[in-house]
């Protein structure tokens, strides 16, 4: 009993091949991408849980956000940042007659430093990896959703093309048809992009309020991305489109 | 008006050639009422479709109104079928999506004529059909009867030359077929619209006036009354 119904299975499969290979390729997309996400945020999650003696590690975190807050006035009891304005010339020298001093003044704290301007290129290029990091995930969604697409366009196609084959018989062109065929998922796309555009614009502004200079969100970004979304969902579902046009629908029509 | 010379059609099965029509010569004029016999498989539909110029055979001429139809373009060929010839099919092939109303509007859509001038024509059809109380129904809520008849006015609505029916009656029962027949050889008549039905009874047959056999693809006798 169970044989057969295996049997039958592979059988239908076989038989809507590239439909089922549609499906398989995007469940096999969207789980590979799941489990990298996975791995990916627990990763970051974790900071350095893999290193082999992870409990003897010790994380300093200050409270120091911004650059004002840094500038405090040097003293000997408490205070651990000083900032001061170097002039470039000689720069060796200088950091190290500063060396001097602080080893005079504070022996108990041994002397380290940083220039400003590398710490703000370290906080930036986080940001760009985040932004590689969203790139990525974007892609790969962008991907799966287009699977999607595909499979219930063919899917669709696949029921409708006996009424494709009347109206091929009542003088529908190709074009005709695959207008016909294309604009059901338009109408997907625009609502996606109706729901899509305010959380975006929300999860953007929010990411922005973060900088203290920061590029405004236009209208004209919604509208370029819903273009390359309809551009993209066309040139998915046209092909499926195409091919049931194409088709003679004197098959089609075939009763016995 | 149709002028078939030696069209064969075959399909290769391996290194054998199996002919589904073999070497078809036939000459129909403006204004005939012809009926097709055979037994099944004796090749009737795929003629009615070749004349239809919905396949192709793999050999042959084919004359349809002075413009021999395989050496025209496509888009010529799509024309000259759109506006010259209907079609009525066994198993009606109305769009279930569609209300009745809709259904007959179709052919006219892919024609490209004007939206007030469609409405006009499909009021004009509906009227004379008698289905004014039924335009807004789906074709499921129809009889059988009633659904061919929603065909036949789809297929008359760009008021076309040609009429190919094939197996007209072939759903219905004997009352319902006899009144299509009725409708085909008033259409011959009044309007002078040329008809070619693929049939098995011999009865529907003989509406016509001229019965053509086929048997394994070729004609066997031609009867004229």
């Amino acid at each position: 009993m169970l044989k057969n119904y295996f049997k039958i299975a592979f059988r239908n499969l076989w038989r809507h091949r590239v439909f089922s290979f549609i499906n398989i390729l995007g469940l096999t997309v969207g789980m590979t991408a799941g489990f990298l996400i996975f791995l990916y945020v627990r990763f970051e999650l974790s900071y350095d849980s893999f290193h082999s003696n992870t409990d003897r590690i010790y994380r300093v975190v200050s409270d120091i956000k911004t650059p004002t807050e840094v500038i405090k006035a040097a003293g000997p009891n408490g205070c651990s940042l000083v900032s001061i304005k170097l002039s470039t010339q000689n720069l060796p020298k200088t950091i190290a007659s500063i060396e001097n001093k602080w080893n005079a003044l504070i022996p108990a704290r041994p002397f380290s430093y940083y220039f400003l301007d590398e710490f703000f290129d370290k906080q930036f290029r986080s940001e760009e990896r985040l932004g590689k990091l969203f790139l990525n995930f974007s892609v790969l969604a962008i991907i799966i959703s287009c699977l999607g697409l595909l499979g219930l366009a063919s899917y669709s196609t696949m029921q409708r093309t006996r009424e494709i084959g009347i109206r091929k018989v009542l003088g529908a062109s190709v074009p005709n048809i695959v207008n016909l065929l294309s604009r059901d998922f338009l109408k997907l796309v625009a609502i996606a992009i109706l729901i899509a555009s305010p959380i975006a614009w929300y999860a953007m502004h929010g990411w922005l309020l973060d900088f203290a200079y920061r590029i405004g969100i236009g209208w004209w970004i919604f509208v370029i991305a819903g273009i390359m979304a309809v551009l993209i969902a066309i040139a998915t579902v046209s092909y499926q489109a195409m091919k049931a046009a194409i088709a003679n629908p004197v098959k089609s029509l075939r009763v016995e | 008006m149709i002028k078939i010379e030696h069209i064969s059609k075959w399909i290769n099965l391996g290194n054998i050639r199996n002919f589904i029509l073999k070497d078809i010569n036939l000459n129909i004029a403006e204004g005939e009422f012809i009926s097709v016999m055979g037994p099944s498989g004796s090749g009737k539909s795929t003629l009615l479709n070749i004349i239809g110029m919905l396949d192709s055979p793999s050999e042959g001429d084919y004359q349809f109104m002075d413009s021999d139809v395989y050496k025209l373009k496509e888009k010529q060929r799509s024309n000259l079928y759109k506006t010259h010839i209907g079609f009525v099919f066994q198993a009606y092939h109305l769009i279930d999506e569609l209300t009745v109303y809709e259904n007959i509007e179709t052919p006219l859509i892919y024609q490209n004529i004007k939206n007030s001038e469609r409405k006009a024509i499909v009021a004009d059809i509906i009227d004379r059909f008698q289905m004014v109380g039924k335009k807004d129904l789906f074709p499921t809520q129809l009889s059988g009867g009633q659904q061919q008849l929603v065909g036949i006015a789809r297929a008359l609505v760009a008021k076309p030359k040609l009429i190919l029916a094939d197996e007209p009656t072939g759903n219905l029962n004997s009352k319902q077929g006899e009144e299509i027949m009725e409708l085909f050889t008033t259409l011959n008549k009044q309007d002078g619209v040329t008809i070619i039905q693929v049939t098995h009874s011999e009865k529907n047959a003989s509406y016509g006036k001229r019965i053509i056999h086929l048997l394994d693809g070729r004609i066997e006798k031609t009867e004229t009354k």
